[in-house]
Order: structure tokens, then sequence, then C-alpha cells
């Protein structure tokens, strides 16, 4: 394994065990708890794990010190979004089509696997996680700024668990069919993205 | 127990895999009537033997021009079905729709049984991204009314991508003695079934693009 994929799963394993540590003390993750919320919210959301999907294969395609990047900014971004939803509070119904354009253009990064310096990975993943966070927030029917935190916090950490997954597939596999498996996927994921992009516009006509 | 032991040792992936397959379900589960648009997604491109026919052919033909086309056709493709997905959706009209389909079953059953090779497989990727044009306005103009439209989209374009799979499955028969033969002859059997749905279509007339949200194909 490699060095940072090392760090990042000792990172999540003592994550995992300060979780626990909360759920017994505070009943923090307990099922009806805001947190857990956010759990089942982004496990129920299709499109949500298909953007958490699309972006960490890009950011994988560029090697392991991205993908851990790429996680981690993926789930800040989210995060951040999601904050700024809360606090906006609604959003035009027109908004929707940026969660699918999002879906259209990470999904198709995905499927071209070309390089892209830094900056550009980390701004295309930010935004993604941004837009997709800003959806979720605004959506967000918890009781309380605070509760609505917590449930973030959970989308949040489910962000990190699936996007994980393609680095999984390209960094430890490492086998050239796991990258055709993973832009073929890149390649749905944009399908699937431009044809929301058809039902929003239907829906709007 | 030797095996258990040895996947024991490399827990990574069959954990990940595992664990992903665990979670798809309630994903899926979502949306209450909503799964019964994943269904309807994922059983359409299996209603008609035209499409499955020029679906498998993709494969075919993919497995049998190998990489760098292996992997292209079936990238191209769900792109491209998903525009004409998205022109059919919107309800813009594409002539000949039918046709299409049973001309793309034809003409990529002749490319398998003929082993035709383009000179650059983004060829074989063109050829095919235009029938899948087609093949997604169908798809698109043909929602069952009241269905979850990500879930629609998303079936599709996954069981799309399943007889991709399977074509490319059977056209690894390529690698035995007389898998070449065999493969050449699955294609001519496609071709014949493709000039079958073709003659079929014309004599049924020419059919301009459905109105959208019509009821599905038989």
């Amino acid at each position: 394994m490699r060095p940072s994929l090392r760090r990042v799963s000792v990172a999540v394993a003592i994550a995992v065990g300060l979780l626990a540590t909360r759920a017994e003390a505070h009943t923090m993750v307990s099922p009806d708890s805001p947190f857990a919320g956010g759990l089942k919210h982004f496990l129920f959301s299709i499109e949500d794990i298909l953007i958490a999907i699309a972006a960490g294969i890009f950011a994988a395609e560029h090697g392991g010190k991205f993908a851990v990047r790429g996680v981690a900014v993926l789930a800040a971004a989210w995060l951040a979004g999601g904050l700024g939803g809360l606090a906006i509070g609604s959003l035009p119904a027109a908004a929707d089509r940026a969660a699918a354009g999002t879906l259209l253009i990470v999904g198709l990064l995905a499927a071209w696997d070309r390089r892209f310096g830094p900056g550009v990975v980390m701004a295309v993943v930010a935004v993604a996680g941004g837009v997709h966070g800003l959806l979720n927030g605004v959506g967000m029917q918890a009781p309380g700024f605070r509760a609505g935190v917590f449930q973030l916090l959970g989308i949040g950490s489910a962000v990190a668990f699936v996007s994980f997954y393609p680095t999984v597939l390209l960094e430890l596999v490492q086998k050239p069919w796991a990258r055709v498996v993973a832009r073929i996927l890149g390649s749905w994921i944009a399908a699937t993205g431009l044809l929301m992009l058809g039902w929003a516009f239907r829906s709007a006509r | 127990m030797h095996a258990l032991a040895c996947s024991l040792r490399r827990p990574s992936w069959g954990f990940a895999l595992a664990a992903w397959l665990s979670t798809a379900p309630l994903a899926l589960a979502h949306a209450g009537g909503g799964a019964g648009g994943l269904v309807s997604g994922l059983q359409h491109p299996w209603s008609g033997w035209d499409h499955i026919a020029a679906m498998v052919a993709v494969g075919l033909w993919g497995a049998q021009l190998g990489a760098p086309a292996l992997w292209m056709l079936p990238v191209a493709f769900p792109l491209i079905m998903a525009l004409g997905g998205m022109l059919g959706l919107l309800g813009l009209p594409l002539p000949g729709v039918e046709v299409g389909i049973a001309f793309s079953a034809l003409l990529l059953g002749i490319m398998v049984a003929a082993q035709v090779r383009p000179r650059h497989p983004a060829w074989a990727a063109v050829i095919v991204g235009f029938f899948g044009l087609f093949h997604g306005h169908a798809h698109g103009t043909e929602l069952p009314a009241g269905e979850n439209g990500l879930l629609y989209s998303l079936g599709f374009v996954v069981a799309t991508g399943v007889l991709h799979g399977i074509g490319i499955g059977l056209g690894e028969v390529r690698r035995w003695s007389h898998g070449s033969r065999l493969l050449r002859a699955a294609g001519a059997l496609i071709a014949l079934a493709g000039g079958t749905f073709l003659f079929g279509a014309l004599r049924s007339g020419p059919d301009d693009a459905v109105p959208a949200a019509t009821a599905p194909r038989s």
C-alpha cells in the first residue's frame, strides 16, 4: 500500500474509532440522530452517490496523492456548500440543472481520463462537491441549524466513504482493466447526467 | 480454506466490493415508486430484439477489434445514446428511428461477420455512436408515465452496458482456435436478424419521431 493511502487508512480508522466512542457517550450517531439522518440521506440519493463516484474516479485517475486530496476536498466542499445552503434556505427550481450538469461534466472528465494540473483537478472536485452540498443544504429539513450541521457532517462522512472506492479500484488494484472499468463508469455517469438535463429541461417546458 | 486465507490476505479489494454491494440496495430502494423507474429503465433495452442484437454486436465488434476499441465503443455508445435520449425527452424529432435501429443491427453484424477493421479505432466509435443516437432517442421518447427520470435513465444506461458486456464476453471466443470463425458466424446471424428487422421497419413505413412519453415499444 502506498504511504499516502496508508495514512488515509489510519486516519479513517481513527475517525471511525472516535465516532464509535461518541455513539456510546452521546448517541450522536444513533439511528435517529441528525448525523445518521445525513448518512441515510446521502445513501438514498442516487445523484449524490454518482457525483461522489465520478469525482473520486477523476481524482484517482491522476494518482494516489490526488485521490486522497480529492476525497478530502470533495467532502470539505460538500460541507461548505451545505452550510451555504442552510444559510440561504432556498434556491430557484432551475438549480437542479446544476446537479445534472456536474454529473455530465465530471463523468465526461472521468471517461476521458486525461491528465490535468493539480489546481484544475481540485477545482473540478470542489465545484462538484460545493454544488451538491449547496443543494443538500437547501433541501435539508433538520430542526434547527445545529441539527443541520450534524446532518451535513453525516453526509460529508458518507461522501468521503463512497468517493474513496474509485481510489481502491485504481490505486490498489493497479490493473489496466480497472482503469477501463473506471472510464466506463464515468461514461455511464455522464450519460445519466445528460439525460437528467433532458428531464430538467422537459419539466421546465 | 486456502482460498479463504488468500482472500483475507488481500482484504481491501474484496471488502471494498462487499461493502459497496451492501450499500447499493439501500440507494436503489429510495424514492418509493421511483424504484419502478429503475426497473423500467433496466428492462427497456431488453424490450426489443433489435436493441439487443445491436448492443451485443457493439460488444462483439469491440472484442474483435481488441484494445483500444474494446473500451472505446462501450464508452462512446452510452454518451451518444444519452444525447439521443435527451433529444427524445425534449420532443425533438429524429426521422427514421426504427429504421436506424434495425439498420444498426444489420451493419454492425456485417462489420463483425466481415471482420472490418477501420484504419483508426475512433472510426468504429463514430459508427457505433451514430447508431447510439437512434437507440437513445427511442429510449428517451418511451418513458412510462409516472416513473422516476433519474432511475429510469440510470437503469437503461446500465442495462445497455450489460448488453455490451455480454457481447464482449461472447466475443472473447476469438481466443480459441476456431473462435474467430464462431465470432464471424455470430456476426452473420446478427446481420441476418438486422436484415429482418429492417425489412419489417421499412414495411411498416418510415416512423418519424414518436411524441415524448408515449407507451413503451413492444
